[in-house]
């Protein structure tokens, strides 16, 4: 039975991190990123990748992880001040922030409360910090107590590697590359197997994958969109018996393709 | 996913379709032209329409005006006229071929001595119209090989026409087309050889030798090295 309304859950776009999709790009990552941690030859770790390839996702990953051995902070959005950043680090503590309290002396606090051990820091989004923040990640950095992994998008990232604070510093720049088509392939399989729609999954053909990853240039999250549109397609088709769309063709991967917007007519 | 967003969505896949098409078709449309294109202006051989440096049919040359004077004409002046066209209308021989009047002037005093030399001219008319014999001759047989190299331009052809030159002492004509035959063949010495002889011909040895050094500098051949010799002893 071709359950395809139970099928497309799920592809919707949600971190998840019971499912994790071993790609070559994600596994290379992963690797570099969990080796430069337990060396920590680096205070600074940045992850750059196009939006959508799963930065995010495998930045959770390792914090999760992390989190069971020592002290790990996952900062999933961008703080608006430097302050923020301190009040996150004295809250990991279980210390009290005092807002009357200097940057400075506050700062000179939170390093001695932290000095006895190190402590990873994920920040993602980084791209979106600024000058200053990106000052006090550099200084916090310099003093071998924190070590920062900072997730960014390709494009900014390579900018803000190229500043005076990063430039000159030792740090670890991992690229997190797209999905090849064997692998949009194997993601579709694996998920729909998964939860026993084999079915389903018996309709996707390598020649598909290879369109959807064509038409999503092997972005993750778009290869989730774009098969989700499919599978809502297909059961529309279903519940409508047009015999014309029962089957995934070139016409419903066109059609997937046109409604979130990687083609235009 | 409502009625209306999937006819929207399958119209619009059409709409696609058809863009894509037109454009694929656009495509091959543009690369059948190109294609046409490189084939007609690059394979196929035109028949050359080039106008060969062939000056008219030379005139006779005067004969020499007899000294003696006569007041009687003994013989009308023959004008013949050749005129030929061939297919292409692109050589057009024109030649006159004119017989000069011969007066001979008779003394009056010495009557042995006159048939003597009446005799001696009709001698000379005779020969001189050989000679305008021959030369039609030649005329037709240039005409021939012109027409066939027009016609196959190709080695052979050329050659052959270098090979009429040089043996009617046309050398700047041998040379021409010993160069142009040289281009279909360059390695046969043939045409390097009517070059060669025709510049010694022309007291240019340094130039032959010249030539057959730069030939014998690709290829091993005894007939040039033998020619280059034959050159080089002259020299």
């Amino acid at each position: 039975m071709r359950d395809f309304e139970e099928a497309k859950r799920l592809f919707v776009d949600v971190i998840d991190a019971k499912f994790y999709f071993d790609s070559t790009s994600a596994e290379v990552s992963r690797y570099k990123i969990e080796n430069a941690i337990k060396e920590r030859y680096a205070p600074l770790i940045f992850l750059i990748g196009d939006p959508g390839v799963g930065k995010s996702y495998i930045l959770k990953l390792i914090s999760g992880e992390l989190e069971k051995q020592k002290l790990s902070i996952f900062i999933d959005h961008p703080f608006f001040d430097k302050r923020d950043l301190l009040k996150i680090l004295y809250e990991a503590k279980d210390l009290e922030f005092d807002k009357t309290i200097n940057f400075n002396a506050l700062k000179e606090k939170l390093l001695k409360e932290y000095e006895d051990d190190q402590h990873t820091i994920f920040i993602d989004e980084a791209q979106l910090l600024n000058e200053d923040q990106f000052e006090l990640i550099r200084i916090l950095g310099d003093t071998k107590i924190f070590q920062f992994v900072l997730s960014m998008h390709k494009e900014e990232g390579c900018v803000i590697l190229e500043k005076k604070h990063f430039k000159s510093r030792t740090k670890v720049v991992v690229e997190y590359g797209r999905l090849h088509y064997n692998e949009v392939y194997r993601y579709i399989q694996s998920t729909l197997l998964m939860k026993n729609h084999s079915e389903i999954a018996l309709m996707f053909s390598k020649k598909d994958a290879l369109k959807i990853t064509k038409y999503c240039e092997g972005n993750f999250r778009t290869v989730k969109k774009i098969v989700f549109t499919l599978l809502s397609l297909l059961e529309y088709a279903k519940k409508n018996g047009l015999k014309k769309y029962s089957d995934i063709n070139s016409c419903l991967l066109q059609m997937s393709a046109l409604e979130i917007g990687v083609i235009h007519d | 996913m409502t009625d209306r967003a999937f006819e929207e969505l399958q119209r619009r896949c059409k709409r696609l379709k058809n863009k894509r098409f037109l454009k694929w078709f656009l495509a091959l449309v543009l690369f059948a032209i190109v294609v046409m294109f490189v084939i007609f202006n690059f394979y196929i051989d035109k028949p050359v329409k080039k106008e060969l440096p062939i000056k008219k049919v030379v005139k006779p040359a005067k004969p020499k005006r007899v000294l003696l004077k006569i007041k009687k004409t003994t013989q009308k002046p023959i004008k013949k006229k050749i005129t030929k066209k061939d297919k292409y209308n692109t050589i057009v021989l024109n030649s006159t071929i004119v017989i000069p009047k011969v007066t001979i002037h008779q003394p009056k005093t010495k009557k042995l001595v006159v048939k003597k030399e009446i005799k001696k001219v009709a001698v000379m008319q005779k020969e001189q119209k050989q000679v305008v014999d021959i030369k039609v001759t030649l005329l037709k047989d240039e005409q021939s090989l012109i027409k066939d190299n027009q016609e196959h331009e190709n080695f052979n052809s050329t050659l052959s026409l270098a090979k009429y030159y040089y043996k009617h002492s046309k050398y700047e004509k041998a040379i021409y087309f010993a160069k142009k035959a040289n281009r279909y063949k360059p390695s046969s010495f043939k045409p390097w050889e009517y070059y060669a002889k025709s510049k010694t011909k022309q007291n240019k040895q340094p130039e032959a030798i010249e030539a057959i050094k730069q030939y014998l500098s690709y290829f091993d051949s005894d007939e040039a090295m033998k020619l280059l010799q034959e050159i080089g002893g002259k020299k």
